[in-house]
């Protein structure tokens, strides 16, 4: 009986243990911001071409340029496939330094053009010290790593075309502040005789642009998702852009008026992205979709399976021989 | 119908020898069962719970590193199901019985088929959750590689279940096998491995290891396949105020050629059978 006893304490001491630790990676892996929360979960979305109408495109769009200057890989080719693998995430915190490297100067500069004009601005005494004194915001975010395979007809390789970085700030509002601030900084740049004789410039940007420059490299939004897009547009005071539920609709001009939805889903990335011109014709529609419900189906089968098997064992034991 | 008949009743005997031996080790299989599984989803699940634990990039780098501790696995099963199969008969004294009931030769076949069923079992249980999460994170299809490395993993088996079973063929314990065995593939190898590579390193290929053979199981997963397959890493210092810098290169065989690879285990298994038996012979007489 004593013996029995103390084998209940081990057993309910280890669950007790296994819980807590359990629980403490759990409380660790859901640290929240004060108002959203991240959705991010790890994992693959696969991303097909549903639907490219060329002509459609050229006359509505853009005549000179395809999807494909939208999105790396063959993506005006209905059927093409790319891949996103969300690899993991972490809290961190942006100076202004970081925000203007990382989301401004990695975009319009090339890697040989980013070495001669970093070493220029600092030599003009714009360096990470200096803006971070003179532009103190800093922005909380999640920073999360993705390994991203361009879209290819043909079949995925076995290894991701590039790794990059996905930005989730945790607080939408942030976006004007670091609009604003990059407008002073790309105006005072551009003023300066040196920066003006290498031949660089720092595009001024408005909220749309800014908007769909971050759509286009993967913006993803923290939940609730709709709340989040309203706060967004609503602070960057956008022009052309409505949301309905956790979705953006970016009115945009080229040959002529055009949409763009952009459909966020339960992991607060984009799920899917559709071009339409103003009579509702679809001209370019990219889907994504997930392996997780064929996974949950397996394990669904295999547990009925186990329960069977158990049932089967113990009736079998249970059976009085004859 | 003769012939098919005097088959059956030769066959007979192995298969009863498999079923008992199955059901005599079915606590062992139970325990290693439960580590597989717990192996399997503390790496592959609870760990990437952790957000900042990052996922592998890729769905074969995914199974590189959850197969990393398959040697582990591999090592402790066969040494634990392997040892008994000879030495246990002339422990307890079954093996100088003069007319046995049943063919010696027919009874350590079914019992080492019955092991490597349990064995094969486990490994296939832990391929099959690696594949599942695998499908989970990255999704479909499963890439087919996994399936070359299953292939190999299973002729990694044979061949470390060879190696045991030749040592149970002269050793006088059971105890004694395991821990001779455990010691010569965790250690003997690694330490002679390391030692080859310091004297003649890219010259000679440590090829006679088993634990090096066992490399091919994740090396396999490469894609594309290590060309060079030896590497040399260096790490430098500024050194201190007694001297200059100091640098020290280590070298690595990475995996064996996928073809020397296989060829090599196959002789492994070959020759330890071989020479198991004739020990397991010499031994009665």
């Amino acid at each position: 009986m004593i013996e029995y006893k103390s084998k209940i304490k081990m057993n309910l001491l280890i669950l007790s243990l296994f819980v807590l630790i359990t629980a403490g990676m759990l409380s660790t892996a859901v640290s929240a911001s004060s108002n959203y929360k991240t959705t991010l979960t790890k994992g693959t979305e696969i991303f097909t071409v549903e639907k490219y109408d060329i002509d459609g495109w050229k006359t509505t769009v853009n005549s000179n340029t395809t999807p494909s200057d939208w999105f790396d890989g063959y993506t005006n080719l209905t059927g093409a496939q790319s891949k996103v693998t969300l690899k993991g995430w972490n809290d961190i915190t942006w100076d202004t330094y970081d925000v203007f490297f990382s989301l401004f100067m990695r975009e319009y500069f090339t890697l040989e053009d980013l070495v001669i004009i970093l070493n220029l601005m600092d030599n003009l005494g714009y360096n990470e010290t200096t803006i971070n004194a003179n532009y103190t915001n800093t922005y909380k975010l999640w920073y999360g790593l993705r390994a991203v395979w361009n879209f290819t007809a043909g079949e995925l390789a076995n290894t991701p075309s590039y790794i990059d970085g996905l930005i989730v700030f945790k607080n939408p509002l942030d976006f004007k502040a670091i609009l604003d601030d990059y407008n002073i900084l790309a105006t005072e740049l551009n003023g300066i005789f040196p920066i003006q004789l290498a031949g660089y410039n720092f595009p001024i940007l408005n909220a749309d642009d800014f908007l769909w420059q971050l759509v286009l490299n993967g913006l993803s939004i923290g939940k609730p998702q709709s709340d989040y897009l309203v706060n967004l547009i609503d602070e960057l005071g956008c022009e052309n852009v409505t949301v309905s539920g956790s979705s953006l609709n970016i009115n945009r001009y080229g040959e002529t008026d055009y949409i763009v939805v952009i459909s966020y889903g339960g992991k607060g990335t984009m799920s899917s992205l559709l071009v339409k011109d103003v009579d509702e014709n679809i001209i370019f529609q990219i889907v994504s979709t997930n392996s997780e419900w064929i996974f949950y189906t397996i394990l669904i089968v295999i547990a009925i399976c186990g329960v069977v098997l158990a049932v089967y064992v113990i009736i079998k034991k249970r059976k009085p021989k004859i | 119908m003769e012939t098919r008949k005097d088959t059956l009743t030769g066959i007979k005997p192995i298969i009863y020898t498999i079923v008992f031996e199955i059901k005599k080790q079915k606590r062992k299989f139970y325990f290693f069962i439960v580590i597989t599984i717990l192996i399997a989803f503390l790496l592959g699940y609870i760990l990437q719970l952790i957000p900042s634990n990052l996922l592998a990039d890729s769905q074969l780098d995914y199974f590189s590193n959850s197969l990393q501790l398959i040697s582990y696995l591999t090592l402790f099963s066969a040494c634990l199901f392997f040892s008994g199969i000879i030495c246990s008969e002339f422990n307890k004294k079954t093996g100088f019985i003069v007319f046995p009931k049943i063919n010696k030769y027919k009874l350590i076949i079914g019992k080492y088929l019955g092991n490597l069923i349990l064995v094969i079992t486990i490994i296939t249980i832990y391929y099959c959750l690696l594949a599942l999460l695998g499908f989970y994170y990255y999704g479909g299809p499963i890439n087919p590689l996994i399936f070359y490395s299953y292939g190999v993993a299973i002729l990694y088996i044979i061949a470390l279940s060879s190696f045991v079973t030749f040592f149970s063929s002269f050793m006088r314990s059971v105890n004694l096998t395991i821990i001779l065995t455990l010691i010569i593939l965790f250690m003997g190898f690694s330490i002679a491995d390391q030692i080859v590579v310091l004297v003649f390193k890219d010259n000679f290929e440590p090829l006679y290891s088993l634990a090096y053979l066992g490399t091919l199981i994740t090396g396999i997963l490469n894609d594309p396949f290590p060309d060079p397959r030896y590497i040399e890493l260096t790490f430098g210092g500024q050194g201190g105020p007694f001297g200059g810098s100091v640098e020290f290169t280590f070298g690595q065989w990475l995996t064996p050629a996928i073809g020397m690879g296989i060829t090599l285990l196959i002789l492994y298994l070959i020759g330890f059978f071989i020479l198991a038996a004739i020990l397991f012979k010499r031994r009665q007489l």
